[in-house]
């Protein structure tokens, strides 16, 4: 009868260890897709970029390659962007879990614009030198776009896949400036 | 010559009685001849292969086309999500050049 409670504690020590721990950012914001004129809610999992790697295997545009080593790196990609009607249709505080998440332990705020109307805060995380998250919550009256983005995010081939597969040129330093023009994806 | 043919004629199809089995054996011979070929095994399994196969073909097929689709959508999907990020990464740098 003494093993009982003894047992009963062992396994509710041992709980805890069994819950996975999860350092993956929860976009949410679901409740604004009925309130949203156009949205896009995309999100792709290790899985599924593993089937988008292999959607750009068979493409035979020449920065295929490029794009498909950079989504080899990635372990998720959620990309959230609601355009409303007219303004008030979220709150501030909608924002408010994600941005916490991002501001947790081991993200950094990368970038803060606030100005009159809207904000907008990019968020990155680092490991072994190079960026291992990104995050991007942008905030207007009548737009919200969050972006995140887990895994070995490497800006400059970003940048280099500019004027191709419809990815706008970032402006970074050695870009060319005629990849201003974009191609759709074919 | 033609006595001694006579006779044997005579003898060979004079009327006998039937043995008592002898029913039971024309209907068992009667019922044997009606009774169709067993197939041989060969042929037997034949078909049950072949429309295995064919199942396993159409299934092959089906998982096959529809992982290309499910790659085409992630691929379309996986560059529509690296469009935005880039799009809103260069607003908020041209943004923040312009500060």
């Amino acid at each position: 009868m003494k093993q009982i409670p003894f047992f009963a504690l062992l396994m509710a020590a041992a709980v805890p260890l069994c819950i996975p721990v999860s350092a993956q950012v929860q976009v949410g914001l679901d409740n604004l897709a009925a309130k949203a004129k156009d949205s896009v809610n995309i999100t792709l999992d290790s899985s599924m970029l593993k089937l988008a790697t292999g959607f750009l295997s068979k493409n035979d545009q020449p920065d295929a390659a490029g794009l498909k080593k950079l989504i080899a790196g990635l372990k998720n990609i959620t990309v959230k962007k609601y355009t409303f009607a007219e303004e008030g249709q979220y709150k501030a505080e909608d924002l408010q879990p994600v941005r916490d998440q991002l501001r947790a332990a081991g993200w950094g705020v990368l970038l803060g614009l606030h100005e009159k109307g809207g904000s907008t805060d990019i968020y990155s995380k680092s490991a072994d030198g190079q960026i291992a998250g990104l995050g991007v919550v942008k905030a207007e009256p009548k737009e919200v776009t969050v972006v995140y983005i887990e895994g070995a995010i490497d800006l400059a081939s970003l940048a280099n896949l500019a004027g191709h597969f419809g990815i706008p040129a970032l402006g970074l330093p050695g870009q060319n400036s005629d990849s201003t023009k974009t191609k759709g994806v074919q | 010559m033609s006595n001694d043919l006579e006779n044997r004629l005579r003898q060979a199809l004079q009327r006998e009685t039937p043995s008592e089995d002898f029913a039971e054996r024309v209907i068992l011979r009667a019922e044997s001849a009606q009774s169709p070929r067993a197939p041989r095994p060969r042929f037997r399994l034949l078909w049950p292969a072949v429309s295995v196969a064919a199942t396993a073909a159409v299934v092959f097929s089906i998982s096959t086309e529809y992982r290309s689709f499910q790659e085409e959508r992630a691929g379309r999907q996986a560059i529509q999500a690296l469009q935005i990020a880039s799009e809103e990464l260069n607003i908020a740098r041209n943004k923040a050049l312009n500060q």
